[in-house]
């Protein structure tokens, strides 16, 4: 634990000296302590809850990151690294969830066997994906700052210091990347009868 | 749609949200009315971007937001009044009560398995049921919610975070402190039943309409006993929990937090009430800043602070406000410069006596505290005073450790270096002379040997070859004294031989 915190925090100061070495050496370890955390959660989680995204990438940077020595720009880096491996996480697992109850091939992932998440959150989750995806076709930067706000639970200015651009930038791609996925959202809603999806 | 009709569609969709909801259509079909395929694109994402909720609403949806109207135990939730770091707080009422006493719940606001929080929590319970003070938020009952989660059931209190509350009621100076004298006695209360608070600030104390104040939330309290302060101190290497602003210098560096890290607290939130400002005038509230803000800075004078506009720059860094004199005195004195006066002398000796860095510089507690500004108010000689000169030079020494150390060590190396080199020259001194008396006793010796010794036996009969053999050992001696001498001229006169010679 304490080990981790050590490397987490060296890690975050060698990215930011520009050393993008850092980020090959952080993201396993961001995904193992988001991947176990998510496990934890889920076995407590009670039916009919979203998987909260945000939360965990909260607790992961308490449990990694030795605070005292991280300047905010790190903060920033950290979550903009860990809302990429949480998207990554919960698509995985709603993606399994989706195979398990089609009786599908054997999940790759898997989180933990008592597991309980709601189907429409796993259907929301991967219908977010999805959009994402194509937004990001469309325009790299609003997904991102989706990706960020969403499963980072980083505020604006965060996400305006982790992709490098004005907190005026942000919101704007914010607000519009907000109203593309809703709408897309809708239009999928009415097109296809509710239970039926892409995956 | 192509790269450049998007970019067309994010331009005019961001100048759109520029203009009131009404205006949109209208300044869309003027700015840009002949692409069809970029105007339909703008206004379906206006009309989106109108609608509530969609799938990001629910992703980002609290978890417990499910839980108003439910029921927790024999509690009814009724609305969400507060939301924290770890938990948050619900309005809730007696389900089987007639009289629907209306109480506040505190639930841990994560699903997850955060055992430092459930820790945390389950302290707290213990923590606040110790504690029976009219001042104190009494604990009710707790329990577990379904999901294993633990919950508080406390007194609800209705009333306004303390420096709202004085500010809205205009309470002059000596209003401030009374009403600061009982906050002191309740903490004082709980310091003597060895819980410090950690996190006192004005929305952790309540001022009803009666104007009786209410200390909430010992949530991080850390219990001074042994048993327990064990796991606190293990807990507290992983998550700092505090409110930086008002932490004290120990918390910030991870030191033993003591009841003098509420005095320091306090001490800030005396500051405040009086002066309107904070002791540390912040700009981007990093971590860093924060540490030097509160370890390194030291605060100004209350009565200097509470005469002087400040730009006040808020956490998120956006918002900038000018809190002038005027203002501050509006709600307390008047006019500034009877504020000024107010303020100048024993307050300000008593705020900055509370706000030292050194936990063992401050008050040794809350009641000294207190009690000094009680001898204040009955206009009595205080016992904090401004700091002395000694205490200021250890101050500096600590605030410069590197510095004066250095400082410290070149003038010693100096000293060293004047003090041996004025002994090695004292030494020298001393063998000089030394080595001139032996000379001259030489010198002596070989002369009267020459002189009065040949003299006196040289009318002797058969004495010719002791004379003989005296001048020539006189000789010798004075020739090799000459070498000696080196080059001093006079010394070399003085062996000269030459001038002997002609007696033989």
């Amino acid at each position: 634990m304490k080990h981790a915190t050590k490397d987490v925090t060296r890690l975050l100061e060698q990215l930011r000296a520009g050393d993008r070495n850092a980020v090959a050496e952080l993201v396993p370890l961001l995904y193992d302590e988001l991947r176990q955390l998510a496990s934890n959660y889920l076995r407590r989680e009670r039916p009919g809850h979203t998987l909260q995204a945000t939360a965990l990438v909260h607790e992961a940077y308490l449990r990694l990151v030795e605070q005292k020595d991280v300047g905010w720009q790190n903060r920033s880096h950290f979550f903009g690294l860990a809302a990429q491996q949480m998207r990554r996480i919960l698509v995985d697992h709603a993606r399994n969830r989706h195979a398990a109850k089609r009786g599908g091939p054997a999940p790759k992932v898997v989180l933990d066997e008592a597991v309980v998440v709601s189907d429409q959150a796993a259907e929301d989750v991967l219908q977010l994906n999805e959009l994402l995806s194509r937004l990001g076709d469309l325009d790299e930067q609003q997904a991102r700052v989706v990706e960020l706000r969403v499963f980072g639970g980083l505020t604006v200015e965060e996400a305006a210091e982790a992709l490098g651009v004005s907190s005026a930038t942000v919101k704007r791609d914010w607000a519009m990347a907000k109203a593309w996925l809703t709408r897309e959202m809708q239009r999928e809603r009415n097109r296809e009868p509710r239970g039926v999806e892409q995956s | 749609m192509n790269r450049e009709e998007w970019n067309k569609v994010k331009d005019l969709f961001a100048a759109a949200l520029e203009h009131a909801a009404e205006q949109r259509s209208v300044f869309l079909k003027q700015a840009y009315g002949e692409n069809k395929a970029v105007l339909e694109e703008v206004e379906s994402l206006l009309s989106a971007h109108a609608a509530p909720g969609g799938l990001l609403a629910s992703i980002e949806q609290p978890i417990f937001d499910s839980l108003i109207g439910q029921r927790l135990g024999p509690y009814q939730i009724i609305r969400e009044i507060g939301r924290g770091g770890m938990a948050t707080v619900y309005l809730a009422s007696r389900a089987d009560d007639e009289f629907r006493k209306r109480v506040a719940i505190k639930l841990l606001a994560h699903g997850l398995i955060a055992e430092e929080l459930v820790l945390r929590f389950r302290n707290e319970r213990q923590t606040l049921a110790a504690l029976e003070h009219p001042n104190i938020v009494r604990l009710l009952d707790g329990g577990t919610a379904d999901d294993g989660l633990p919950y508080l059931v406390m007194d609800y209190v209705e009333g306004l975070p303390i420096d709202e509350y004085c500010d809205s009621r205009k309470l002059s100076t000596s209003e401030r402190l009374m009403l600061f004298r009982t906050i002191c006695g309740a903490v004082h209360y709980a310091h003597q039943n060895l819980i410090v608070h950690r996190d006192l600030k004005p929305a952790n104390i309540l001022v009803t309409s009666a104007g009786v104040p209410k200390l909430l939330d010992f949530g991080i309290a850390k219990l001074l006993n042994p048993e327990l302060s064990t796991q606190m101190l293990l807990r507290q290497a992983n998550m700092r929990a505090m409110t930086p602003e008002y932490a004290s210098p120990e918390q910030v560096r991870g030191n033993p937090v003591t009841t003098a890290t509420d005095v320091y607290s306090l001490g800030v939130l005396l500051y405040e009430l009086l002066t309107g400002h904070r002791p540390y005038h912040l700009k981007r509230y990093t971590p860093a800043e924060l540490e030097h803000a509160i370890c390194e800075v030291e605060p100004e004078k209350p009565s200097t602070a509470a005469t002087r506009p400040e730009q006040i720059v808020d956490p998120d860094g956006t918002t900038q406000t000018v809190l002038t004199p005027e203002e501050v005195s509006r709600v307390r004195e008047g006019i500034p410069e009877k504020l000024r006066r107010r303020l100048s002398g024993d307050l300000d000796n008593i705020v900055l006596m509370a706000l030292r860095k050194e936990p063992q510089h401050r008050y040794t507690s809350v009641e000294q505290f207190s009690e000094d500004i009680r001898r204040h108010l009955e206009g009595l000689p205080v016992s904090a005073r401004q700091p002395t000169i000694t205490y200021r030079v250890s101050k500096f020494v600590r605030r410069h450790q590197a510095g004066v150390a250095s400082a410290t060590l070149l003038v010693l190396t100096l000293i060293g270096g004047i003090v041996s080199t004025a002994r090695e020259a004292h030494v020298a001194r001393t063998e000089k002379a030394r080595a001139e008396r032996r000379f001259n006793d030489v010198h002596q010796l070989a002369n009267s040997f020459l002189f009065q010794f040949h003299d006196a036996i040289k009318d002797l009969p058969g004495s010719t070859p002791a004379r003989k053999l005296v001048v020539e050992k006189a000789r010798q001696y004075l020739d090799s004294l000459a070498k000696e001498a080196g080059n001093d001229a006079s010394l070399q006169r003085v062996c000269q031989f030459r001038h002997f010679r002609k007696l033989y």
